[in-house]
């Protein structure tokens, strides 16, 4: 790389944080008030009077107008002060996402590890055997776990593997053994989806002139789909790669209730039933960025990897 | 093709790997765990159906936080497996003639788990705690009836000192009441009413109870390993606490688990000393097994029926009770929980409240009511109120809450038996729960669906809800004769049982009789139990069970 590209590089990564701020701004506000819209308050004991329910949002600041709140909110948040659950009673909103956040994420993690190699490799594997039964066969099994809910393999993995055939515990996320189930039934759907990707967009570049130039050149197949086919390939499933982790990173909200794991995607969602809301707002914006973060490095590296791609300010 | 072959080698060789790692690990994990699996120690295995939410006592509000500080923590008073109140920290207690003046004597020496000494000014902080409108306690209106404890919660008393409770020297304490009453034994085995120590809590601020390290203990267990988000945690003997000598087990070992299919299989597995059966299905298969146990939950759904004029045709005594006539109370306990909810006989659930003379207050309640399904007799009645109204079709909306997985089947039912009344129409309608808790108070519905559960052992916890102006008597029935009955059951006759039970009991009957309201059902738990662990009481209300007595048997 040149100083100039380093140069174009730098400014657009400056540019795309730029617009993360943006975004996660807009988010933000965006869940305040759309948060706020919904009905009833966080204080759902039927049996509190509506005086008593009066006097505890004056407790919590509920009873100010939503953009005094907001206000409010960001000033604190800019802070770092993501406030207190209100179910959690007195937990911070940043202890509990610190807490189950990495369980989320050694779980997406798990689950990508597994799941994008064996997706590439399942993938190239059945182009190369193109129309062939065995790529039919694959085709049809990454379609059904592509469609496949992950909660219902979830299920499905846990009558099997631990129940029928008790080899992992059924529940529980205290060794490495029973992250096996969770990240199995979250890994699946990552390999089908990969695969199917995978499969035709090397299709799509074993029909190249690049290719047909590298057979001419000699090479036999093994060297041209190591070097020239998977590394085409692999462009667009850096792409798919930033909202996946993204989302895998984040949690599984039924994963995670299925086999009790602490993470934070079946958090989130209680916190929302239970109009949580600084845990709900501290998850959003987390997930915000995340998500933000993610796409980023993905179209970091994809403009690595492809050398057609050249960052703006470059003439 | 010869290079295919080699790739698809390859794939096989991939493959094997992968899976040989796997099942490998898998038989290698599954021989040592069975290895290891203990067998022939005391200690029971106990699942939450959700998280934990928190310790602190002022703050809890759920079910699972109420069980664990029941057994971690202690009150005044405990409570005897019949639900009868008996000695807990307090080792002597008496009360005025008038009953607005009760003493207790704590036990001399108590300590908490930490080692801190526990006195009778733990209780005057917490109550005070809990009262103060600055910790938003969401069951600080239970305290009601206690001295000022309304005055000061609703910010117009800002003198903390002024709430009903006095310490007296270290082992006394004397609490004041506005008004008798009956359920106040009861409430001080309530956990929101249990001493909490000043010296530890203090510096800690919000933060008490958030974690198990960030609360003291002084009941038979302490509560340990719960970080604030983790699953799985248990209750450990405390030494510290004044009969430890009592606790028949070596703790509780408790894990979350909110998939019923889990918490079954690990159930049969022998990984659990208890299960809730939680589906049809399950319910279905498990019917007739030795290990279950139906208990009662002190949980009512009832119809609430709109006579604040809405709806004409509910104003009428004879359509009310002929509608209560068409309901198949049994026909919709099968439908939705394979019979195992009880058919309501009346307001108060079978299993909450004992009579003076110590037989089941529902038992005897249902004496002076009917609560039958007579259709042909519904349909006179019904005939009858139309015509004295000059109606000839009505229809009612009949609204019920979407998130509870049995309110359909339920509406289902109500609505098949209640079109054979001619000129009647019923239409459902499904709201989430905040949307029907909103309707409710607005008395924005025709006919609701709602239930009730018991907030302590006493019949007024339901009979309460049907005063006139009652902050939950979303129908809006208003009965004077009815208003004296429970005036007097609460006020008048607090402290004579005798009286105070017929009162209840006439309350019972006049709502039967002016067709109030329609009680449906009354809400069972069909569990299976280990038969090997014995001693675990069952309460209906407050924390759900208590654990010092369980042990397991050969």
């Amino acid at each position: 790389m040149n100083l100039k590209k380093g140069e174009g590089m730098a400014r657009y990564i400056l540019k795309r944080i730029a617009m993360m701020v943006v975004t996660v701004f807009v988010v933000t506000a965006l869940t305040f008030i759309m948060m706020r819209w919904m009905p009833g308050s966080p204080f759902n004991n039927p049996k509190l009077s509506a005086s008593q329910i009066a006097a505890l949002s004056r407790q919590y600041g509920l009873d100010k107008p939503v953009l005094v709140q907001f206000w409010q909110y960001l000033v604190n948040a800019l802070h770092f002060d993501f406030g207190t659950s209100y179910i959690n009673t007195g937990q911070s909103v940043s202890l509990m996402i610190g807490q189950r956040l990495p369980v989320s994420m050694q779980l997406g993690f798990q689950a990508l590890i597994i799941g994008v190699p064996l997706g590439m490799y399942v993938g190239t594997w059945q182009a190369m055997r193109k129309n062939t039964a065995t790529d039919y066969s694959l085709s049809v099994v990454t379609l059904i776990f592509t469609a496949l809910p992950d909660f219902l393999l979830a299920m499905l993995l846990m009558v099997f593997f631990a129940i029928d055939f008790p080899i992992f515990p059924i529940t529980g996320w205290d060794s490495w053994m029973s992250s096996v189930l969770p990240t199995l039934a979250l890994g699946m759907g990552v390999i089908a989806f990969v695969a199917r990707f995978t499969r035709s967009q090397t299709l799509e570049t074993l029909d190249s002139d690049q290719i047909q130039l590298a057979y001419a050149k000699g090479l036999n197949e093994g060297q041209v789909i190591l070097k020239h086919a998977i590394r085409n390939s692999l462009i667009p499933v850096l792409t798919l790669l930033g909202p996946l982790t993204a989302g895998l990173l984040t949690g599984s909200a039924l994963i995670e209730t299925i086999y009790s794991v602490p993470g934070i995607g079946n958090q989130f969602v209680a916190s929302i039933s239970s109009k949580d809301y600084p845990v709900i707002m501290g998850t959003t914006i987390v997930y915000t960025v995340m998500l933000q973060v993610m796409i980023l490095i993905g179209d970091i590296a994809t403009a690595i990897a492809d050398p057609r791609i050249r960052f703006g300010g470059n003439k | 093709m010869a290079k295919k072959k080699k790739m698809s080698t390859g794939a096989k060789v991939g493959i094997t790997a992968v899976v040989a790692v796997v099942v490998i690990g898998g038989v290698v994990y599954g021989v040592t765990r069975n290895g290891k699996s203990a067998t022939g120690t005391n200690v029971i295995n106990e699942y939450l159906g959700a998280d934990m939410t928190t310790q602190d006592l002022s703050q809890m509000t759920d079910s699972y936080a109420f069980e664990v500080a029941g057994n971690a923590q202690e009150g005044l008073l405990s409570r005897n497996p019949d639900g009868s109140p008996k000695a807990g920290l307090a080792k002597t207690w008496s009360h005025s003639k008038d009953g607005l003046t009760w003493t207790f004597h704590l036990r001399p020496g108590l300590k908490w788990s930490n080692g801190d000494s526990l006195t009778a000014r733990d209780f005057v902080y917490a109550w005070r705690r809990t009262v103060n409108p600055k910790t938003a306690s969401q069951y600080a209106y239970i305290y009601s009836g206690i001295k000022n404890a309304d005055a000061i919660n609703s910010g117009k008393n800002k003198d903390l000192s002024s709430l009903g409770i006095t310490a007296k020297g270290a082992t006394t304490l004397v609490v004041t009441l506005e008004h008798p009453m009956p359920q106040f034994e009861n409430l001080m085995a309530f956990p929101v009413f249990f001493a909490q120590d000043q010296k530890f809590e203090a510096p800690l601020g919000k933060k008490v109870g958030t974690s198990s390290a960030r609360q003291v203990y002084s009941g038979p267990y302490r509560f340990v390993g719960w970080n604030g988000s983790n699953k799985s945690f248990k209750l450990v003997p405390n030494k510290n606490y004044w009969n430890a000598k009592a606790v028949k087990n070596d703790g509780v070992n408790y894990r979350v688990i909110t998939d019923p299919t889990a918490s079954l299989a690990l159930y049969n597995k022998g990984s659990l000393d208890s299960v809730t059966l939680s589906t049809p299905e399950q319910i279905r298969k498990y019917k007739n097994s030795k290990a279950l146990q139906v208990i009662p939950q002190s949980g009512l759904n009832y119809i609430e029926y709109n006579q604040t004029g809405r709806v004409k045709a509910l104003t009428n005594l004879k359509i009310r009770q002929a509608l209560n006539l068409a309901t198949d109370r049994s026909g919709i306990a099968d439908s939705i929980s394979e019979g195992l909810d009880t058919a309501a006989t009346g307001i108060t659930p079978a299993g909450l409240a004992r009579t003076d003379t110590g037989a089941d207050f529902a038992k005897t309640a249902a004496k002076g009511t009917n609560y039958t399904y007579n259709v042909s007799k519904a349909k006179k009645l019904f005939a009858q109120g139309m015509k004295e109204l000059g109606l000839t079709s009505v229809t009612l909306t009949i609204e019920a809450t979407s998130d509870s997985a049995v309110a359909k089947p339920s509406l289902d039912t109500i609505q098949q038996a209640w079109q054979q009344l001619p000129g009647l129409t019923v239409k459902e309608k499904l709201v989430p729960f905040k949307q029907r808790l909103q309707d409710q108070t607005n008395h924005n519905f025709d006919v609701m669906l709602a239930a009730w559960y018991a907030d302590y052992a006493e019949a007024q916890t339901f009979l309460n809800l049907f005063v006139t102006g009652g902050p939950n008597n979303d129908g809006g029935w208003s009965n004077k004769q009815y208003d004296q009955t429970i005036t007097n059951a609460s006020a008048k006759y607090a402290l004579n049982n005798k009286k105070r039970i017929a009162n209840e009991v006439e309350s019972e009957k006049i709502l039967y009789d002016q067709a109030a309201v329609n009680p449906v059902y009354w809400v069972n738990s069909a569990q299976l139990h280990n038969p090997k662990v014995k001693g675990i009481h069952f309460f209906s209300s407050g924390a759900s069970y208590y654990y010092m007595d369980a042990h397991r048997t050969k």
